[in-house]
């Protein structure tokens, strides 16, 4: 059935009429010829009896007269029907008494009489019928009837109906072939025009529309599926370019009002220090206190304003892509937060070899200097230790840096990669809050996902995940591992 | 369908007389005479085969000729058999015809040495002691609807219908179907065609 299924339309509608014609043509047939029989064996048994009444007739006066003679001859007569191979006269107590056999023996003749009726031998029709004269039984008739011509006749008709069947056959396939163009090809047409937008993704393509039935009915909700996936692709199009000019605005925004902002603020910073410095001696006490907290002020939202920044910058059309040695990244990052690890006299252990990525290597680079520099700073009362190790599970990488800090409470797991969230006094751990929105930001351009295990006290163990890139891409590992060569790496 | 021409009809006479010459050679006796041959070594009284024969014969006739319907008073009258001159059969007619009918009328046997006394007669038979007067009975029963059935030599060249004669120990018989057309008798085809045919050429077929 399925071996059916999968034929093509032609085909299977060929097939169809192929197999129906077969049918009903078998199935006609057959009724011919059992009625072609039956009234063959009717008008034989009419023809018999009529022919074996006469015949019995006219022995009557032979049976009577015991003139077996008169009987012979009168037998004689049935020479004109080639039909009768031969009859046989039996007279009033069963005994035979006059015989007619048109070829020789072979026949078994009856040597008593059978009783009245017929039977269907397989090659004779024996007809027996009473001889009456005068209304009182005188004796019995019996003819044989040759059935050679029956067969002959069902043989003919065997023939003419396999004649009629390869005929019939013949023109159903040719009709067919013609016709069922018909009934398919608006299908396949429209099979077409599915196929080639398939294909050319042309939502402007429309199949031609057909008459009014279901295969129209078909055309026309295709036509008009077409009609609105393209509209909405426009749509969607529209909608998109939209987002994104609106998107490059606020940032080009935040960027230059950020920018513009530094500005100022240096300069309030540099003349307060610079007031200090000159006019300190002579200040009262209280007065450099307040010079004091203004700078930190000032330096804190000029820190304020570069996160943002580099948050901003995120989003912007860097360096460009390409493969990247998460272990120079990690040496380089390391290297950046070099002052706050040997102050705290960190450990940073890499447990084992990092992968090489597809990316853009500066963003990798404060990805990682954002993580050791947290994992650093929320150490607990011992100096603080990291580790930090990459495994692989199917394509992606996972990556993790851990710390024995003073960790997460599970209900803030989720907040710490909001902009600005900060779960401690800025006399506790400084901050502005930016730097794990800055690296989730990262993370997720890089077709990955960010996420914190930790126990309070416990310690913290940020996870992000990084596609596996292609074989390609691994084998030139020398030019991305070169930590020196920075400029080289990153136009990679 | 070629079968129907072979009916007894026109031709199926013309054609019989044409064969009856053949035919006559293969007569046989009645079967049931063949199985008591030692009747004729009986008494006196009683038949010799021959005539058992001969009396089952004449009974056959009946069944084979039609007479006029003016030769019956009414339906139910039965078929005479008159016995002119000496009884040959004795009580062998008797039994042969007791309790039989044909065409429903029963069958009654009637004798006498009278021709006149048996002209109300259907059948008579003339036996032997009637040989010297054949010429009389002939007239006794002209035109009337009498089948005259003889075992007297030359009985149908003389006015007489059917005779008996002997071929070899078969009892055969010779029709003249001219006369007993002539009565107004009509004599089955079949029953022509067992008999050897005598008398004048029918040119008409009988109607």
């Amino acid at each position: 059935m399925s071996r059916f299924d999968d034929l093509p339309l032609r085909r299977k509608l060929m097939l169809v009429i192929l197999v129906t014609c077969t049918l009903v043509l078998l199935l006609a047939s057959a009724a011919l010829a059992g009625f072609e029989i039956d009234t063959f064996r009717r008008t034989m048994l009419r023809e018999s009896m009529v022919l074996a009444d006469i015949v019995g007739k006219n022995t009557q006066a032979a049976l009577t007269f015991q003139d077996a003679t008169g009987a012979t001859s009168v037998l004689g007569a049935l020479e004109a029907n080639p039909e009768v191979v031969a009859a046989r006269v039996h007279d009033r107590d069963g005994a035979a008494f006059a015989d007619y056999l048109r070829t020789g023996p072979g026949i078994a003749l009856a040597e008593r009489a059978r009783s009245d009726g017929h039977e269907f031998l397989d090659d004779h029709l024996v007809m027996v019928r009473p001889i009456t004269l005068d209304g009182k039984r005188i004796g019995t008739i019996s003819l044989w009837m040759d059935l050679a011509g029956m067969h002959e006749r069902l043989l003919l008709f065997a023939g003419i109906v396999v004649l009629v069947l390869i005929g019939s056959l013949a023109m159903a396939w040719v009709l067919s072939a013609y016709l069922q163009r018909y009934v398919s090809q608006p299908i396949l047409s429209l099979a077409d025009v599915a196929r080639t937008v398939a294909e050319r993704k042309d939502y402007t393509v429309r199949a031609p529309p057909q008459g009014g039935n279901e295969v129209g009915v078909l055309t026309d909700a295709f036509n008009h599926m077409l009609t609105e996936i393209y509209d909405q692709n426009q749509r969607l199009k529209r909608q998109a370019e939209e987002l994104t000019r609106s998107n490059a605005e606020l940032e080009q925004f935040t960027y230059v009002s950020s920018h513009d902002l530094k500005e100022p603020l240096r300069m309030v910073t540099m003349y307060m220090s610079l007031l200090e410095r000159r006019y300190g001696a002579s200040m009262p006490p209280e007065a450099v206190v307040f010079l004091h907290e203004a700078t930190a002020g000032g330096e804190r939202a000029q820190q304020l304003i570069d996160d943002i920044l580099s948050y901003s910058r995120v989003d912007r059309p860097g360096v460009g892509r390409g493969p990247v040695a998460l272990d120079v990244v990690v040496a380089e990052a390391l290297a950046n937060n070099r002052a706050e690890i040997d102050r705290l006299r960190a450990e940073v252990v890499v447990k084992s070899s990092l992968p090489v990525v597809l990316g853009e290597r500066p963003q990798l680079v404060q990805l990682f200097q954002n993580l050791i520099g947290n994992a650093v700073k929320f150490h607990g009362d011992v100096p603080p230790r990291i580790e930090i190790s990459a495994e692989r599970a199917g394509k992606e990488w996972t990556l993790s840096v851990r710390d024995h800090g003073i960790g997460i409470a599970p209900h803030y797991q989720e907040r710490i990669f909001d902009m600005f969230q900060r779960l401690h006094t800025r006399e506790e751990y400084p901050g502005t809050g930016i730097g794990l929105s800055i690296c989730r930001k990262i993370v997720v351009r890089h077709s990955g996902r960010l996420w914190v295990e930790s126990e309070p006290g416990a310690g913290a163990n940020f996870r992000f995940t990084l596609p596996v890139v292609g074989e390609l891409v691994v084998g030139e590992p020398q030019q991305a591992a070169s930590p020196t060569d920075r400029a080289s790496g990153a136009a990679l | 369908m070629a079968l129907l021409t072979e009916e007894p009809g026109i031709t199926g006479l013309a054609r019989a007389r044409g064969r009856s010459g053949i035919r006559c050679l293969g007569a046989l006796i009645a079967l049931f005479l063949w199985a008591v041959p030692g009747r004729q070594a009986g008494a006196a009284d009683a038949p010799t085969r021959e005539y058992l024969v001969k009396a089952a014969f004449l009974f056959n006739f009946t069944q084979f000729v039609e007479w006029p319907a003016a030769a019956f008073p009414d339906d139910a009258a039965p078929i005479r058999l008159g016995i002119l001159g000496e009884d040959p059969f004795g009580r062998a007619i008797d039994d042969t015809v007791q309790g039989e009918t044909v065409r429903n009328r029963p069958l009654v046997v009637v004798r006498s040495r009278r021709a006149d006394e048996l002209k109300d007669c259907h059948l008579v038979f003339v036996a032997r002691s009637e040989r010297s007067r054949l010429d009389e009975v002939a007239e006794a029963f002209d035109q009337a609807p009498v089948l005259t059935v003889s075992d007297c030599d030359g009985f149908t060249r003389l006015g007489g219908m059917i005779g008996f004669f002997l071929d070899g120990a078969k009892v055969r018989f010779e029709i003249n179907p001219s006369e007993a057309l002539s009565h107004g008798l009509k004599l089955s085809a079949q029953l022509l065609s067992l008999g050897r045919l005598v008398g004048p050429e029918i040119g008409a077929p009988p109607r």
